[in-house]
Protein backbone atom coordinates (compact mmCIF):
# COMPACT_ATOMS: atom_id res chain seq x y z
CA UNK A 1 0.00 0.00 0.00
CA UNK A 2 1.12 3.33 -0.89
CA UNK A 3 1.98 6.55 1.73
CA UNK A 4 -1.25 8.22 -0.54
CA UNK A 5 -3.27 5.41 0.47
CA UNK A 6 -2.66 5.25 4.00
CA UNK A 7 -3.89 9.02 3.95
CA UNK A 8 -6.57 8.46 2.87
CA UNK A 9 -7.57 5.68 5.06
CA UNK A 10 -6.33 8.01 7.68
CA UNK A 11 -9.26 10.76 6.82
CA UNK A 12 -12.07 8.15 7.00
CA UNK A 13 -10.17 6.91 10.38
CA UNK A 14 -10.73 10.26 12.47
CA UNK A 15 -14.36 9.98 11.70
CA UNK A 16 -13.45 6.29 13.01
CA UNK A 17 -14.93 5.25 9.54
CA UNK A 18 -12.41 2.86 8.29
CA UNK A 19 -12.98 -0.77 7.97
CA UNK A 20 -11.51 -2.98 11.19
CA UNK A 21 -8.69 -4.38 8.17
CA UNK A 22 -8.03 -0.56 7.00
CA UNK A 23 -7.71 1.13 10.49
CA UNK A 24 -5.55 -1.91 11.59
CA UNK A 25 -3.05 -1.98 8.97
CA UNK A 26 -2.97 1.73 9.56
CA UNK A 27 -1.78 1.59 13.23
CA UNK A 28 1.35 -0.92 12.01
CA UNK A 29 2.35 1.43 9.02
CA UNK A 30 1.96 4.34 11.62
CA UNK A 31 4.29 3.00 13.85
CA UNK A 32 7.32 3.30 11.66
CA UNK A 33 5.78 6.48 9.12
CA UNK A 34 6.43 9.96 10.70
CA UNK A 35 4.66 11.70 7.65
CA UNK A 36 1.61 9.81 7.79
CA UNK A 37 1.31 10.24 11.61
CA UNK A 38 1.37 13.87 11.12
CA UNK A 39 -1.03 13.95 8.31
CA UNK A 40 -3.76 11.26 10.42
CA UNK A 41 -2.99 13.93 13.25
CA UNK A 42 -3.76 17.00 10.68
CA UNK A 43 -7.53 14.95 10.00
CA UNK A 44 -7.87 14.24 13.45
CA UNK A 45 -7.78 18.35 13.90
CA UNK A 46 -9.93 18.56 11.10
CA UNK A 47 -12.10 16.78 12.49
CA UNK A 48 -12.34 18.51 16.08
CA UNK A 49 -13.38 21.88 13.88
CA UNK A 50 -16.40 20.19 12.46
CA UNK A 51 -17.60 20.33 15.97
CA UNK A 52 -16.36 23.83 16.59
CA UNK A 53 -17.97 24.54 13.35
CA UNK A 54 -21.31 24.09 15.49
CA UNK A 55 -23.10 26.80 17.01
CA UNK A 56 -22.68 26.65 20.76
CA UNK A 57 -25.63 26.27 23.08
CA UNK A 58 -25.68 27.22 26.17
CA UNK A 59 -26.57 24.44 28.86
CA UNK A 60 -29.03 25.01 31.32
CA UNK A 61 -28.27 26.78 34.31
CA UNK A 62 -28.88 24.44 36.79
CA UNK A 63 -26.81 21.46 34.73
CA UNK A 64 -23.19 23.43 36.40
CA UNK A 65 -24.42 22.63 39.69
CA UNK A 66 -25.15 19.07 38.94
CA UNK A 67 -21.77 18.86 36.70
CA UNK A 68 -20.41 20.39 40.30
CA UNK A 69 -21.94 17.79 42.48
CA UNK A 70 -21.11 15.31 40.22
CA UNK A 71 -17.64 16.13 40.57
CA UNK A 72 -17.61 16.50 44.21
CA UNK A 73 -19.00 12.71 44.25
CA UNK A 74 -16.38 11.67 41.56
CA UNK A 75 -13.73 13.66 44.35
CA UNK A 76 -15.03 11.91 47.47
CA UNK A 77 -14.78 8.06 45.67
CA UNK A 78 -11.17 8.84 44.30
CA UNK A 79 -10.70 9.91 48.09
CA UNK A 80 -12.73 6.65 49.11
CA UNK A 81 -10.72 5.15 46.30
CA UNK A 82 -7.09 5.76 47.92
CA UNK A 83 -8.34 5.21 51.10
CA UNK A 84 -8.85 1.69 50.19
CA UNK A 85 -5.88 1.25 48.44
CA UNK A 86 -4.43 2.81 51.68
CA UNK A 87 -5.96 0.37 53.66
CA UNK A 88 -4.76 -2.52 51.31
CA UNK A 89 -1.39 -1.52 51.79
CA UNK A 90 -0.94 -1.76 54.94
CA UNK A 91 -3.05 -5.13 54.60
CA UNK A 92 -0.84 -5.76 52.63
CA UNK A 93 2.29 -4.65 55.12
CA UNK A 94 1.05 -6.26 58.05
CA UNK A 95 0.53 -9.18 56.41
CA UNK A 96 4.13 -9.21 54.91
CA UNK A 97 5.08 -8.50 58.43
CA UNK A 98 3.00 -11.20 59.91
CA UNK A 99 4.57 -13.60 57.68
CA UNK A 100 8.28 -12.33 58.49
CA UNK A 101 7.55 -12.72 62.27
CA UNK A 102 5.79 -16.33 61.93
CA UNK A 103 9.01 -16.72 59.41
CA UNK A 104 11.20 -15.74 62.43
CA UNK A 105 9.12 -17.70 64.94
CA UNK A 106 9.02 -20.63 62.94
CA UNK A 107 13.29 -20.32 63.25
CA UNK A 108 13.22 -19.75 66.81
CA UNK A 109 11.33 -22.57 67.38
CA UNK A 110 12.85 -24.73 65.32
CA UNK A 111 16.25 -23.55 67.20
CA UNK A 112 14.70 -23.90 70.46
CA UNK A 113 13.77 -27.72 69.45
CA UNK A 114 17.59 -27.65 68.24
CA UNK A 115 18.16 -26.99 71.57
CA UNK A 116 16.22 -28.95 73.73
CA UNK A 117 17.36 -31.80 72.16
CA UNK A 118 20.82 -30.92 72.57
CA UNK A 119 20.05 -30.46 76.21
CA UNK A 120 18.25 -33.44 76.55
CA UNK A 121 21.15 -35.19 74.84
CA UNK A 122 23.45 -33.56 76.95
CA UNK A 123 21.68 -34.31 79.45
CA UNK A 124 21.48 -37.67 79.00
CA UNK A 125 25.65 -37.96 78.13
CA UNK A 126 27.23 -40.29 79.97
CA UNK A 127 30.12 -38.07 81.25
CA UNK A 128 30.89 -34.82 82.23
CA UNK A 129 33.66 -32.64 83.26
CA UNK A 130 33.59 -29.81 85.95
CA UNK A 131 36.52 -27.27 85.21
CA UNK A 132 36.90 -24.88 88.26
CA UNK A 133 39.21 -21.40 88.15
CA UNK A 134 42.36 -21.19 88.40
CA UNK A 135 44.84 -18.92 90.07
CA UNK A 136 44.15 -16.27 87.25
CA UNK A 137 39.91 -16.69 87.26
CA UNK A 138 39.41 -17.93 90.31
CA UNK A 139 35.88 -17.19 90.52
CA UNK A 140 35.35 -18.98 86.61
CA UNK A 141 33.73 -22.05 85.73
CA UNK A 142 33.52 -24.68 82.78
CA UNK A 143 31.28 -27.86 82.23
CA UNK A 144 32.40 -30.39 79.77
CA UNK A 145 29.18 -32.64 78.20
CA UNK A 146 30.84 -35.28 76.53
CA UNK A 147 28.76 -37.82 74.25
CA UNK A 148 31.38 -40.51 72.99
CA UNK A 149 28.54 -41.93 71.06
CA UNK A 150 28.23 -39.05 68.58
CA UNK A 151 32.70 -37.94 69.04
CA UNK A 152 31.42 -34.73 70.45
CA UNK A 153 31.64 -32.58 73.55
CA UNK A 154 29.93 -29.26 74.80
CA UNK A 155 31.48 -26.94 76.82
CA UNK A 156 29.72 -24.39 78.85
CA UNK A 157 31.91 -21.57 80.53
CA UNK A 158 30.84 -19.17 83.14
CA UNK A 159 32.18 -15.91 84.88
CA UNK A 160 35.32 -16.01 82.40
CA UNK A 161 36.98 -12.20 82.53
CA UNK A 162 36.93 -10.72 78.86
CA UNK A 163 39.62 -11.16 76.25
CA UNK A 164 41.20 -8.43 75.35
CA UNK A 165 40.56 -7.72 71.28
CA UNK A 166 43.70 -9.05 70.64
CA UNK A 167 43.98 -12.58 72.19
CA UNK A 168 41.65 -15.41 72.13
CA UNK A 169 41.11 -18.02 74.54
CA UNK A 170 42.15 -21.79 73.14
CA UNK A 171 40.30 -24.66 74.51
CA UNK A 172 43.13 -28.05 75.22
CA UNK A 173 42.34 -31.56 75.11
CA UNK A 174 45.11 -33.29 77.41
CA UNK A 175 45.72 -36.32 75.82
CA UNK A 176 49.09 -38.00 77.21
CA UNK A 177 51.81 -35.35 77.32
CA UNK A 178 50.69 -33.57 74.47
CA UNK A 179 47.88 -31.03 74.52
CA UNK A 180 45.64 -30.30 71.14
CA UNK A 181 43.89 -27.58 70.73
CA UNK A 182 39.72 -28.46 70.76
CA UNK A 183 39.05 -24.73 69.55
CA UNK A 184 39.36 -20.98 70.09
CA UNK A 185 36.73 -18.31 71.86
CA UNK A 186 36.06 -14.85 73.24
CA UNK A 187 34.29 -14.04 75.99
CA UNK A 188 31.61 -11.28 76.25
CA UNK A 189 31.46 -9.07 79.23
CA UNK A 190 28.60 -11.39 80.88
CA UNK A 191 31.44 -13.59 80.98
CA UNK A 192 29.82 -16.64 79.43
CA UNK A 193 30.95 -18.53 75.91
CA UNK A 194 30.35 -21.74 74.69
CA UNK A 195 32.02 -24.39 72.60
CA UNK A 196 31.53 -27.31 70.78
CA UNK A 197 34.27 -29.47 70.07
CA UNK A 198 33.50 -32.27 66.63
CA UNK A 199 35.67 -35.19 66.12
CA UNK A 200 36.48 -35.92 69.70
CA UNK A 201 39.22 -38.19 69.91
CA UNK A 202 37.81 -40.86 72.22
CA UNK A 203 39.58 -43.49 71.21
CA UNK A 204 42.58 -42.21 73.55
CA UNK A 205 42.10 -41.19 76.68
CA UNK A 206 41.62 -37.53 77.81
CA UNK A 207 43.47 -37.12 80.99
CA UNK A 208 42.18 -33.30 81.58
CA UNK A 209 41.06 -30.04 79.64
CA UNK A 210 42.11 -26.89 79.87
CA UNK A 211 42.05 -22.68 78.78
CA UNK A 212 44.95 -20.67 77.88
CA UNK A 213 45.13 -17.01 76.75
CA UNK A 214 46.34 -16.74 73.41
CA UNK A 215 47.43 -14.43 70.32
CA UNK A 216 44.56 -13.97 68.59
CA UNK A 217 43.57 -16.78 66.54
CA UNK A 218 45.12 -19.84 68.72
CA UNK A 219 48.44 -21.11 68.07
CA UNK A 220 49.41 -25.05 67.79
CA UNK A 221 50.70 -25.24 71.41
CA UNK A 222 50.10 -23.16 74.41
CA UNK A 223 52.40 -20.35 75.00
CA UNK A 224 51.87 -20.14 78.34
CA UNK A 225 50.81 -22.27 81.48
CA UNK A 226 48.66 -19.73 83.00
CA UNK A 227 45.64 -22.30 83.06
CA UNK A 228 42.49 -20.06 83.42
CA UNK A 229 40.18 -23.41 83.86
CA UNK A 230 41.37 -27.17 83.93
CA UNK A 231 40.27 -29.83 85.04
CA UNK A 232 40.64 -33.76 85.13
CA UNK A 233 38.84 -36.44 83.78
CA UNK B 1 -14.92 33.17 35.81
CA UNK B 2 -11.30 32.43 37.07
CA UNK B 3 -8.67 34.17 36.10
CA UNK B 4 -6.43 31.60 35.59
CA UNK B 5 -4.97 31.28 32.03
CA UNK B 6 -6.41 29.25 29.33
CA UNK B 7 -3.48 27.08 28.84
CA UNK B 8 -3.27 26.33 32.73
CA UNK B 9 -6.92 25.54 32.83
CA UNK B 10 -5.96 21.81 32.53
CA UNK B 11 -2.95 21.27 34.41
CA UNK B 12 -5.24 23.27 37.38
CA UNK B 13 -7.53 20.90 37.35
CA UNK B 14 -5.45 17.72 37.29
CA UNK B 15 -4.22 19.49 40.48
CA UNK B 16 -7.69 19.63 41.55
CA UNK B 17 -8.17 23.40 41.83
CA UNK B 18 -12.01 23.38 41.70
CA UNK B 19 -11.92 27.19 40.31
CA UNK B 20 -10.19 25.84 37.30
CA UNK B 21 -12.56 23.28 37.30
CA UNK B 22 -15.70 25.64 37.13
CA UNK B 23 -13.75 28.16 34.32
CA UNK B 24 -13.15 25.34 31.71
CA UNK B 25 -16.67 24.57 32.50
CA UNK B 26 -17.71 28.21 31.65
CA UNK B 27 -14.90 28.43 28.99
CA UNK B 28 -16.39 24.85 26.95
CA UNK B 29 -20.14 23.95 28.09
CA UNK B 30 -22.03 25.22 25.15
CA UNK B 31 -19.35 23.76 22.13
CA UNK B 32 -19.93 20.62 24.15
CA UNK B 33 -23.83 20.64 24.93
CA UNK B 34 -24.36 22.02 20.76
CA UNK B 35 -22.32 18.72 19.88
CA UNK B 36 -23.97 16.44 22.13
CA UNK B 37 -27.39 17.70 20.81
CA UNK B 38 -26.23 17.57 17.39
CA UNK B 39 -25.27 13.60 18.22
CA UNK B 40 -28.06 13.01 20.62
CA UNK B 41 -30.67 15.35 19.74
CA UNK B 42 -32.02 14.95 23.36
CA UNK B 43 -31.54 17.76 25.48
CA UNK B 44 -31.78 14.97 28.65
CA UNK B 45 -29.26 12.61 27.01
CA UNK B 46 -27.20 15.46 26.31
CA UNK B 47 -27.40 16.37 29.32
CA UNK B 48 -26.12 13.53 31.19
CA UNK B 49 -23.10 13.00 28.42
CA UNK B 50 -22.11 16.44 29.06
CA UNK B 51 -22.08 15.94 32.33
CA UNK B 52 -20.13 12.54 32.11
CA UNK B 53 -18.06 14.28 29.58
CA UNK B 54 -16.38 16.88 32.93
CA UNK B 55 -16.31 14.39 35.27
CA UNK B 56 -14.00 12.65 32.90
CA UNK B 57 -12.26 15.69 32.54
CA UNK B 58 -11.93 16.33 36.13
CA UNK B 59 -11.03 13.04 36.90
CA UNK B 60 -8.60 12.54 33.63
CA UNK B 61 -7.39 15.89 33.64
CA UNK B 62 -3.55 14.65 34.38
CA UNK B 63 -3.59 12.40 30.92
CA UNK B 64 -4.08 15.46 28.93
CA UNK B 65 -1.17 16.13 26.60
CA UNK B 66 -0.72 19.69 25.39
CA UNK B 67 1.45 18.38 22.68
CA UNK B 68 -0.99 16.45 21.24
CA UNK B 69 -3.94 18.78 21.40
CA UNK B 70 -5.93 21.64 22.17
CA UNK B 71 -8.03 21.57 24.97
CA UNK B 72 -11.07 21.68 23.55
CA UNK B 73 -10.26 19.25 20.92
CA UNK B 74 -9.08 16.82 23.84
CA UNK B 75 -12.84 17.96 25.67
CA UNK B 76 -14.33 17.06 21.99
CA UNK B 77 -13.15 13.96 21.90
CA UNK B 78 -13.97 13.06 25.09
CA UNK B 79 -18.31 13.97 24.03
CA UNK B 80 -18.16 12.74 20.58
CA UNK B 81 -17.01 9.36 22.08
CA UNK B 82 -19.45 9.06 24.75
CA UNK B 83 -22.22 11.05 22.75
CA UNK B 84 -21.80 8.08 20.05
CA UNK B 85 -21.85 5.45 22.69
CA UNK B 86 -25.06 6.65 24.10
CA UNK B 87 -26.23 6.84 20.28
CA UNK B 88 -25.33 3.32 19.37
CA UNK B 89 -26.71 1.82 22.83
CA UNK B 90 -29.68 3.93 22.53
CA UNK B 91 -30.00 1.88 18.56
CA UNK B 92 -29.70 -1.43 20.47
CA UNK B 93 -32.00 -0.56 23.00
CA UNK B 94 -34.39 -0.49 19.86
CA UNK B 95 -35.40 3.14 20.20
CA UNK B 96 -36.66 4.45 16.87
CA UNK B 97 -34.41 7.34 15.02
CA UNK B 98 -36.36 9.91 13.87
CA UNK B 99 -35.21 10.20 11.14
CA UNK B 100 -37.03 13.53 9.46
CA UNK B 101 -35.68 15.20 12.72
CA UNK B 102 -32.01 13.93 12.06
CA UNK B 103 -32.72 15.08 8.27
CA UNK B 104 -33.78 18.47 9.87
CA UNK B 105 -30.72 18.65 11.87
CA UNK B 106 -28.17 17.61 9.16
CA UNK B 107 -29.77 20.56 7.20
CA UNK B 108 -28.98 23.00 10.18
CA UNK B 109 -26.32 22.30 11.62
CA UNK B 110 -23.98 25.12 10.90
CA UNK B 111 -27.07 27.40 10.66
CA UNK B 112 -26.99 30.26 13.09
CA UNK B 113 -28.29 30.11 16.18
CA UNK B 114 -27.31 32.82 18.72
CA UNK B 115 -27.47 31.13 21.94
CA UNK B 116 -25.04 31.46 24.87
CA UNK B 117 -22.16 32.32 25.10
CA UNK B 118 -18.46 30.41 23.87
CA UNK B 119 -14.96 30.81 24.92
CA UNK B 120 -13.46 28.21 22.83
CA UNK B 121 -13.24 30.58 19.30
CA UNK B 122 -13.30 33.97 18.52
CA UNK B 123 -16.61 34.60 16.57
CA UNK B 124 -14.35 35.73 13.43
CA UNK B 125 -12.02 32.49 13.80
CA UNK B 126 -15.77 30.56 14.17
CA UNK B 127 -16.79 31.86 11.24
CA UNK B 128 -14.05 30.66 9.01
CA UNK B 129 -14.72 27.15 10.13
CA UNK B 130 -17.95 27.63 9.47
CA UNK B 131 -16.75 28.83 5.97
CA UNK B 132 -14.30 26.02 5.01
CA UNK B 133 -17.24 23.52 6.36
CA UNK B 134 -19.61 25.34 4.11
CA UNK B 135 -17.71 25.80 0.86
CA UNK B 136 -17.74 21.41 0.92
CA UNK B 137 -19.75 20.41 -1.59
CA UNK B 138 -22.87 19.18 0.23
CA UNK B 139 -23.25 15.51 -0.65
CA UNK B 140 -19.67 15.49 0.50
CA UNK B 141 -20.51 17.63 4.15
CA UNK B 142 -23.47 15.20 4.20
CA UNK B 143 -20.93 11.90 4.25
CA UNK B 144 -18.97 13.81 6.83
CA UNK B 145 -21.37 14.96 9.23
CA UNK B 146 -23.46 11.27 9.04
CA UNK B 147 -19.59 9.77 9.89
CA UNK B 148 -18.98 12.54 12.75
CA UNK B 149 -22.32 12.98 14.44
CA UNK B 150 -23.96 9.84 14.33
CA UNK B 151 -20.55 7.79 13.77
CA UNK B 152 -22.46 5.53 11.19
CA UNK B 153 -19.33 3.69 8.87
CA UNK B 154 -18.97 3.75 5.31
CA UNK B 155 -21.33 0.77 4.24
CA UNK B 156 -23.98 2.49 7.09
CA UNK B 157 -23.64 5.99 4.86
CA UNK B 158 -23.97 4.31 1.48
CA UNK B 159 -26.98 2.39 3.06
CA UNK B 160 -28.27 5.06 4.72
CA UNK B 161 -28.04 7.72 1.65
CA UNK B 162 -28.83 5.29 -1.32
CA UNK B 163 -24.99 5.21 -2.99
CA UNK B 164 -22.71 2.93 -3.92
CA UNK B 165 -19.93 2.13 -1.52
CA UNK B 166 -17.04 3.43 -3.36
CA UNK B 167 -18.73 6.42 -4.16
CA UNK B 168 -19.34 7.18 -0.02
CA UNK B 169 -16.13 6.27 0.56
CA UNK B 170 -14.47 8.71 -2.37
CA UNK B 171 -16.90 11.81 -1.11
CA UNK B 172 -15.33 11.38 2.46
CA UNK B 173 -12.00 11.09 1.66
CA UNK B 174 -12.08 14.43 -0.46
CA UNK B 175 -14.58 15.98 2.24
CA UNK B 176 -11.61 15.56 4.75
CA UNK B 177 -9.05 16.38 2.40
CA UNK B 178 -10.79 19.71 1.65
CA UNK B 179 -11.43 20.74 5.04
CA UNK B 180 -7.85 19.89 6.16
CA UNK B 181 -6.32 21.86 3.23
CA UNK B 182 -8.41 24.71 4.10
CA UNK B 183 -8.39 24.84 8.22
CA UNK B 184 -4.36 24.46 7.52
CA UNK B 185 -4.49 27.80 5.22
CA UNK B 186 -6.95 29.19 8.16
CA UNK B 187 -4.23 28.10 11.04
Amino acid sequence: MTHAEFESIAALDVLGAATAGEASSLRIHLLACIPCRRVRDEYADATTFIALGLEPIAPPRELRARVASAVERAGRKSDRWWLALAATVFLGFWVWREAGVRAELDQLRSRNDRLSSEIAAMAASPRTIELTGQEVAPAASAKVFIQPDRRRALVFFHDLPANAADKSYQLWIIKGDQPVSAGVFDVSKDGKASISIENLPVETEIKGLAVTLEPKGGVAQPTNTRFIVAGNT
Amino acid sequence: MSSVPTTALLPAVARGDVSAFEALYDRHASTIYALLLRILCNADDAQEVLQETFVKAWSSAKMFDAVRGSEIAWLISIARSRGIDRLRSRKIRGEREDEAGREISIRSSFADRNTGADYAMQSQERIAVRGALSELPEAQRIALELAYFEGLSQSEIAARLGEPLGTIKTRMQLGMKKLRDRLQAFQ
